[in-house]
C-alpha cells in the first residue's frame, strides 16, 4: 500500500514535469519577446522604433521641401514605424556628414522622417536645414531615411 | 498500463519542447545577450575595434565551393584594377560591352514591359493579336510570381524540318475530376520570314484551331481541360519548318492555371495561392532521328559550364551524347547516355550570345527515345560571395552549404546564365557577439580577402548586428563598392526561430530567404520609394517576413520582378 501510494506521488510528479516544464518553457519565451506569435503584423508597430539606437547626429543638409506626408509607415523586413510627417527633400547643399556613415550617391532627392510627436511646422516649397540620423543599411524601417526625433542629438529642421 | 500511459504523456510534453529547444540551440548557447551595444548602432565609437588580426584570425582556407577551380580561372584571368564600383564598370574592362546582357532571358517576358493599350484595358488577362486582332488569352501579370526558370535560355530552336516540334513532358498533379490549364507560348522567327501555322498538340491530339504566326514576335494561348492530372506530352508545332535553319524559336512557354487572378497592382496582399500556379516543364523529348538534337541560343562568359541530364524513356540501348558551341564539339566520345554530367564549355568573352547543341547518335531507333531534364543549366563565372563567420567555443556560424548555399547557387544558375559562388572563408574568433557599425567597416578593411575585386561581394555571418535587424547590406560603406557587404545575424534567427516553429519556419529555411534577400540588394535587386518596397507576395524572398512565406518553402525563390532587376556583373 505504501508502495502503491509513492509510486502514485512519483507518477503525478512525472506528469507534472512532462507538462508544466515545457508549457511554461514555452510561455515564457513568448513573454520574453515583444512580437507575439499571434501577432499580426500590423501590431509590431514600433516595437523596434523604441530600441534607442538614434543618438548621434550623421547628417547635416540644405534642401527645399517638395512634399510632406503625414502618419506616414516605413517597413522594415520584421518591423515597420509610422512617422508623424514623412518630408520630400530636394537637396541643394550637404553642410557635414560624418565619416563612415553618409556616401554621396548622387542623391539629389532624400526622405526626411520627422519623429516629433507635433506637426512639423514647414511648408512645401520652403527651404531648410535638418540635422538628423541618417541610416545607409537595408531592411530597417528607418533605412535610408534621414530622421529627426527626440532621441537623435541635436536634431532639428529649421528654415533658412 | 497506467504507466504506459504516463510515459507517453512525458515523452509527448519532451517532444513538444525538443523541436524549440532545439531551434535555440541550433548556432547559439542559449543566452540572450543583447546587451546596449546590440542595441545601438555604436556610430562613431573610434575606441571600438575587432581584435588585431594576427591574435584572432582562425582561417578555415579550405575555400569550400563546390567548384573551386572556377574561382581559380576567373582571378588569373581577371585584370586586377578593375573599377571599385561594379555598377559603373571601367571602359578598360576588356569586355564591359556586354553588360547589355545583364538581364538573361528579360527580353522574353511576356508582358512586363509592355505598354500596348491592350495591357492598359481593364481586364489585364485580354490582350489581342495584332495581326488578326483576335482577342488572346493569357498574358501574366508576373509581378507577383515566382521568376520562371530558364528552360529554353535565350531561344529554343525548331529543327529543320516540315512538322517542326518540340515536346515537353509535364506533371499536372493528382486531383479528383477535371481541371482547366492554358499553355501560353510566345515563338520569334529569325532566318524565316514567311508566315507560317503554330499548333499545339496534348499527348498527341491537337488543341484549339491553328494559329498563324508572322515574322516578329508572336504570342498565342492553348486551353486544356485534363482529367485527373497525371503526366503528359505537349507538343509545340511549327508548319512548315523546312524553309532553314534556325527560321524559328521558341521564347517561352508556361503553362499554368488560368483560374488564377492577379491581386491589384500596388496592394499588400497576401494572395498567397498566385505562387503556386504554374506547373513546370520537366523534361523535353529527343526526335526521332539518327542526329537527334536541341539547340538553344545561350550566353556564355569566363568559365562557362553546362550541366546536362538526359534520361532513358524508350530507347533502351545507350548512345552517344556530344555537346556543341558554335559547332565545335566540347566533349569526347565516351560520354553515353544516360547522364549526368558537368560540362566544360570553355571561356568566353563575358555576355555573349552562342549555340548550344545537345546531340544524341543514333536516336531514329524509337520515338520518345530520350529526354532531357529541363533542369539543365548553362552558366558562366559571375557574382562572388566570400563568406567569413563568426566562430565561439561552443558554437559557430558557419553557413552550411549543403542546405543553404548550394541551394541558393542551384537557384542561380536555375533561373538565368550568371553562376553565384559562396566561398566560405574565415572564422572570425572569439566571436564578437554585437558588431558596431565601426566593427563591420573593420571587418571589410581588414578581413575581406577579396576587396576591390570585380564581381566579389562580402558576407559575415555572426551572432547579433545592428539594432534588432536579421541581416541587412551596406549601401554605402567607406571607400568600397556600393551594396557590396553583408551582415547576417545568425543568433538573432535562432532566437526568433521557437515562435515560428509550429508555422514550418525552419533555420536553413530562413537563412536561405535572409540571404538570398541580402545577396539580392547586392546586384540591384529593390525597389526603392524611398524605403524598400517589399514584394506583397509573402512567398518570395523579396518580402517582408511572413508566415506562410518564404521561410517556409523547400525552395526559396525570387518573384518575376524582383528577379528582372538583377545586374549580375
Amino acid at each position: 500500500m505504501r508502495f502503491a501510494s509513492l509510486k502514485r506521488a512519483y507518477i503525478l510528479s512525472v506528469v507534472f514535469a512532462g507538462i508544466l516544464i515545457p508549457v511554461s518553457s514555452v510561455g515564457v519565451r513568448i513573454l520574453q519577446d515583444p512580437i507575439k506569435p499571434w501577432m499580426h503584423r500590423e501590431e509590431w508597430s514600433d516595437i523596434v522604433a523604441q530600441d534607442p539606437y538614434f543618438g548621434n547626429t550623421t547628417l547635416i543638409v540644405r534642401g527645399v521641401i517638395i512634399d510632406v506626408a503625414l502618419n506616414r509607415t516605413m517597413f522594415g523586413y520584421m518591423s515597420y514605424h509610422t512617422f508623424p510627417a514623412l518630408i520630400t527633400l530636394n537637396l541643394t547643399e550637404v553642410i557635414w556628414v560624418d565619416s563612415g556613415v553618409w556616401r554621396a550617391r548622387n542623391k539629389t532627392v532624400i526622405s526626411v522622417g520627422y519623429d516629433f510627436a507635433e506637426t512639423p511646422n514647414v511648408t512645401v516649397g520652403g527651404s531648410y536645414e535638418v540635422r538628423g540620423f541618417w541610416l545607409s543599411i537595408t531592411d530597417s524601417a528607418y533605412s535610408y531615411t534621414l530622421v529627426v526625433a527626440p532621441s537623435v542629438k541635436g536634431s532639428y529642421i529649421k528654415p533658412l | 498500463m497506467k504507466k504506459v500511459l504516463l510515459a507517453s504523456v512525458f515523452l509527448l510534453g519532451l517532444l513538444s519542447i525538443t523541436p524549440m529547444a532545439q531551434a535555440n540551440q541550433v548556432i547559439g548557447s542559449g543566452d540572450n545577450e543583447m546587451d546596449n551595444v546590440t542595441k545601438q548602432y555604436g556610430l562613431a565609437q573610434p575606441t571600438e575595434s575587432i581584435p588585431k588580426l594576427s591574435q584572432e584570425l582562425v582561417l578555415d582556407d579550405s575555400l569550400s565551393s563546390d567548384e573551386p577551380f572556377v574561382i581559380e580561372e576567373y582571378t588569373t584571368t581577371s585584370n586586377q584594377t578593375f573599377p571599385v564600383r561594379h555598377e559603373e564598370p571601367d571602359a578598360s574592362f576588356n569586355d564591359a560591352n556586354s553588360f547589355q546582357f545583364d538581364h538573361s532571358g528579360d527580353a522574353f517576358l511576356p508582358d512586363m514591359n509592355s505598354t500596348s493599350p491592350e495591357r492598359q484595358s481593364a481586364d489585364p488577362g485580354f490582350t489581342t493579336d495584332s495581326h488578326t486582332s483576335e482577342p488572346i488569352l493569357g498574358p501574366i501579370d508576373h509581378h507577383y510570381i515566382k521568376a520562371l526558370p530558364y528552360w529554353t535560355k535565350e531561344g529554343h530552336w525548331f529543327p529543320k524540318t516540315d512538322y517542326s516540334q518540340l515536346r515537353y513532358q509535364v506533371n499536372f498533379g493528382t486531383y479528383l475530376g477535371v481541371a482547366n490549364f492554358r499553355a501560353y507560348v510566345k515563338v520569334q522567327s529569325d532566318q524565316d520570314t514567311i508566315p507560317r501555322y503554330l499548333r499545339f498538340y496534348f499527348d498527341g491530339g491537337k488543341v484549339g484551331n491553328d494559329k498563324v504566326i508572322y515574322a516578329g514576335t508572336n504570342e498565342a494561348t492553348f486551353e486544356m481541360s485534363i482529367w485527373w492530372g497525371g503526366t503528359h506530352t505537349l507538343t509545340v508545332e511549327i508548319f512548315y519548318g523546312g524553309y532553314k535553319d534556325y527560321g524559328w524559336k521558341l521564347a517561352l512557354m508556361e503553362v499554368y492555371s488560368p483560374a488564377w487572378h492577379p491581386p491589384p497592382r500596388g496592394e499588400q496582399s497576401y494572395e498567397d495561392y498566385t505562387w503556386h500556379y504554374r506547373r513546370d516543364l520537366e523534361t523535353e523529348f529527343f526526335r526521332k532521328t539518327p542526329y537527334s538534337r536541341l539547340e538553344f541560343d545561350v550566353i556564355l562568359g569566363p568559365s562557362s559550364y553546362a550541366y546536362i541530364k538526359i534520361d532513358r524513356h524508350n530507347d533502351e540501348y545507350t548512345r552517344y551524347f556530344w555537346i556543341y558551341v558554335d559547332g565545335v564539339k566540347k566533349n569526347g566520345d565516351d560520354d553515353l547516355t544516360p547522364l549526368s554530367k558537368l560540362f566544360y564549355l570553355g571561356s568566353y568573352t563575358r555576355g555573349s550570345l552562342h549555340k548550344l547543341r545537345l546531340e544524341i547518335y543514333y536516336a531514329d531507333y524509337k520515338d520518345y527515345g530520350w529526354k532531357l531534364d529541363l533542369k539543365f543549366k548553362v552558366y558562366y563565372s559571375s557574382l562572388f560571395v566570400e563568406v567569413d563567420y563568426m566562430n565561439a567555443t561552443d558554437h559557430n556560424h558557419k553557413p552550411d552549404q549543403v542546405s543553404i548555399s548550394n541551394l541558393i547557387t542551384d537557384y542561380y544558375r536555375l533561373h538565368g546564365a550568371q553562376n553565384l559562388a559562396f566561398i566560405i572563408d574565415d572564422a572570425i574568433t572569439p566571436e564578437i557577439t554585437s558588431l558596431s557599425w565601426n566593427q563591420h567597416e573593420s571587418l571589410y578593411q581588414n578581413r575581406f580577402d577579396h576587396k576591390g575585386q570585380y564581381g566579389w561581394k562580402y558576407m559575415v555571418v555572426g551572432h547579433y548586428g545592428l539594432s534588432d535587424q536579421i541581416g541587412y547590406v551596406f549601401e554605402d560603406p567607406p571607400d568600397v563598392p556600393n551594396d557590396t557587404m553583408i551582415f547576417i545575424a545568425a543568433q538573432r534567427i535562432a532566437d526568433e526561430l521557437p515562435y515560428y516553429w509550429l508555422q514550418g519556419v525552419r533555420y536553413e529555411k530562413w537563412m536561405r530567404t535572409v540571404i538570398m534577400h541580402e545577396v539580392g540588394h547586392t546586384v540591384g535587386i529593390g525597389i526603392w520609394n524611398p524605403n524598400e518596397v517589399y514584394c506583397p507576395q509573402p512567398y518570395s524572398v523579396m518580402a517582408f517576413f511572413a508566415t506562410p512565406g518564404s521561410a517556409t518553402e523547400d525552395y526559396q525563390e525570387y518573384d518575376w520582378e524582383h528577379w528582372s532587376l538583377r545586374s549580375m556583373p
